[in-house]
């Protein structure tokens, strides 16, 4: 359903440029969740706001494709890419206070995507939105439209977020961080309201997470980021069973886990390379464990090692 | 054994105005007749969703909030009590560690000056050695001298976050209050924040009172774990043994919330509803209203900690009889 090809994005500081998505590639199936995991600064909430061109200055997509349904979204005209936004490609972000007007009651703000997008009677929007927030699970919904954000909990604001998402079916949902703002408890119910409806309604899903326990519970496919590049792309099973990239590795080993009783992490030493930084050889060379003279010459490609699974490394042959 | 800290019965109440005119005052009940030990030496880790006083039990402490009542006695003085000129000397021993390094550092301070500071407020330095002291902190958190002449924001989240180590540990402080130290930052850098805080207990005999909302990280640097639900503690136990086998409904949700970075873990019972309003807490158990194993005891009667094993307290009528499932960890 949607193929990514070599999608550059790069932002003109007056510092030099920041190459925040350097050539990544990716695709999503209906009714697929792929998650795409890394650190701060890696690129991906860039490469989620490029997929909807919500790029702005001095920001730019310098490159590649976004194949939505066989249509390359970069070359759509505005007004077309406006009906594309919110209604075949919605997103979710991490922030539910901050992507909610606070002097609009929230059934009006999920009307008005519905009258956007949709030949519908402010009668019937108002229904369907009544509707919509009973299926994310919040109680008395007919009550609810008449209420304004700050007059929610952050769990009941993440829900209307996500009302408002699927307000008009869409077939891609990207999910920047749903669940970081909000407690465990509260953060295991909206993963589980995202299976359920992804599961409803077939739609494709790009879960964008810093958390190696939800990509397990709740994806099929994980791509790995690191400075604008992803390193090691593959199933979920595939991933956490045989991880190959040593960034990857990395990642896994310093996690403390549940009901494991460690005596030491092992993180990984040094820091995420300056944004600035203009990499010749590999970018996680500074910080890799196990470097041979080629990784300083030059960036390893994405290889497919084994059926499904590619990773970016050239030790990992 | 005498404990560095207890607390005992520690309360604390803010007041909120409802509406635009601040009509009618509300009273919300923080930190609700709060007890217990901290001994010299180990890692209490206190923990609990947003809103269940966590934090404030923290200020509480080394009074950056009034109590409204309650003890606090550090090496057997009750702190509360103490004129701000007695207290001053005792804050040289009680350090915190915030959240968010990015705040919690003065912006236009280069870091030399931060870290001389403590050393000129205590008056616990000779002026010829001032700056070796301060190159030999930056030595224990793992930054170069170098980096005494930069400001905070050439620095990333995780290297502020040593800084406030530094920062905390230039008095030589007995006890430190880590509020969420790792939170805010990734998760390569976490584990190296989790070790460095590990590294400098042994070296200098710190104590801990390690407040997280991150399980996995408590049960990692934690020697007991303290689990708080609206403003009071309803488990208290060695790390160990609440992992292994919680005496409070409460403790099993949290535990069977975390999501494990394993595929393929059988699915979750989720915790229904949210946490109610601690401005109208329910009667009897507060966590009645959410529990699945609710009596209609826990509706009327409010249970209080009681010792179930050895130095394992839990506040729940049903502690005994109920075999909480294992948690999905197992």
């Amino acid at each position: 359903m949607l193929h990514v090809r070599d999608l550059k994005t790069y932002f003109y500081t007056s510092n030099g440029i920041v190459k925040a998505v350097d050539g990544i590639s990716f695709s999503i199936h209906a009714g697929e969740t792929l998650a795409l995991v890394g650190e701060s600064g890696c690129g991906k909430s860039a490469t989620a706001l490029s997929l909807l061109r919500l790029i702005s200055a001095p920001g730019k997509i310098v490159g590649g494709q976004i194949k939505f349904n066989g249509e390359d979204l970069l070359y759509l005209s505005e007004p077309q890419m406006r009906r594309v936004r919110g209604n075949r490609i919605a997103m979710i972000f991490q922030e539910p206070m901050t992507a909610l007007n606070p002097v609009l009651r929230i059934g009006d703000q999920i009307s008005e995507v519905l009258l956007q997008h949709q030949d519908i009677s402010p009668d019937d929007a108002r229904n369907r939105s009544i509707e919509l927030l009973h299926q994310v699970g919040i109680p008395s919904p007919g009550q609810r439209i008449r209420e304004f954000p700050h007059q929610l909990s952050g769990g009941l604001r993440q829900r209307v977020v996500i009302a408002m998402a699927l307000a008009c079916d869409p077939q891609l949902l990207i999910a920047d961080e749903p669940t970081t703002a909000l407690d465990v408890t509260i953060q295991a119910q909206i993963i589980e309201l995202l299976g359920r409806l992804q599961q409803e309604r077939k739609m494709a899903t790009l879960l964008i997470t810093h958390d190696l326990g939800i990509v397990a519970e709740s994806a099929q496919q994980v791509a790995i980021m690191y400075a604008g590049l992803i390193v090691e792309y593959a199933s979920v099973a595939q991933l956490f069973a045989t991880p190959l990239h040593p960034y990857t590795r990395g990642l896994l080993a310093s996690i403390p886990r549940l009901g494991e009783k460690k005596g030491r992490l092992s993180p990984i030493e040094g820091q995420v390379p300056s944004p600035w930084t203009n990499h010749t050889g590999c970018p996680f060379l500074e910080r890799c464990p196990d470097v041979v003279p080629i990784c300083s010459g030059r960036c390893p490609q994405l290889k497919e090692t084994k059926p499904g699974h590619y990773v970016r490394c050239w030790r990992a042959e | 054994m005498t404990p560095l800290l207890k607390v005992s019965n520690l309360c604390k109440t803010f007041t909120t105005a409802s509406g635009l005119t601040g009509g009618k005052k509300q009273h919300l009940l923080a930190v609700n007749d709060l007890s217990f030990s901290l001994f010299e030496g180990e890692t209490l880790g206190l923990v609990g969703e947003s809103g269940c006083g966590k934090s404030t039990t923290g200020k509480l402490i080394l009074r950056l909030l009034e109590a409204d009542s309650g003890e606090v006695f550090y090496k057997g003085e009750n702190l509360l009590q103490l004129s701000p000129s007695k207290m001053r000397p005792l804050r040289r021993e009680m350090q915190m560690i915030f959240q968010d390094p990015f705040s919690s550092l003065n912006p236009r301070m280069r870091i030399g000056d931060t870290l001389a500071e403590p050393f000129k407020i205590h008056k616990n330095f000779n002026a010829t050695d001032l700056q070796g002291e301060i190159k030999r902190l930056l030595e224990v958190v793992g930054l170069a001298p170098e980096h005494l002449e930069r400001f905070p924001h050439e620095f990333s989240g995780g290297q502020r976050q040593r800084i406030g180590i530094a920062r905390a540990l230039a008095v030589k402080p007995n006890l430190i209050i880590a509020d969420e130290p790792v939170s805010a930052l990734d998760v390569s850098i976490q584990a190296q924040i989790i070790n460095l805080m590990q590294d400098i207990q042994h070296e200098f005999k710190l104590t801990y009172l390690f407040i997280a909302h991150d399980l996995a990280v408590v049960q990692h640097i934690c020697d007991r774990v303290a689990v708080m639900y609206l403003g009071r503690i309803v488990e208290i136990g060695p790390a160990e043994n609440i992992y292994r086998r919680p005496l409070h409904p409460y403790t099993e949700a949290l535990l069977n919330a975390v999501p494990i970075p394993t595929p393929g873990r059988p699915k979750r019972t989720l915790l229904q509803g949210e946490v109610p309003s601690p401005i109208n807490p329910p009667a009897g158990c507060p966590f009645h209203p959410r529990c699945r194993h609710a009596k209609p005891i826990c509706q009327t009667e409010r249970p209080h900690l009681e010792e179930h094993a050895i130095g394992h307290e839990s506040a729940c009528h049903l502690a005994l009889e109920l075999d909480l499932t294992r948690p999905r960890h197992e």
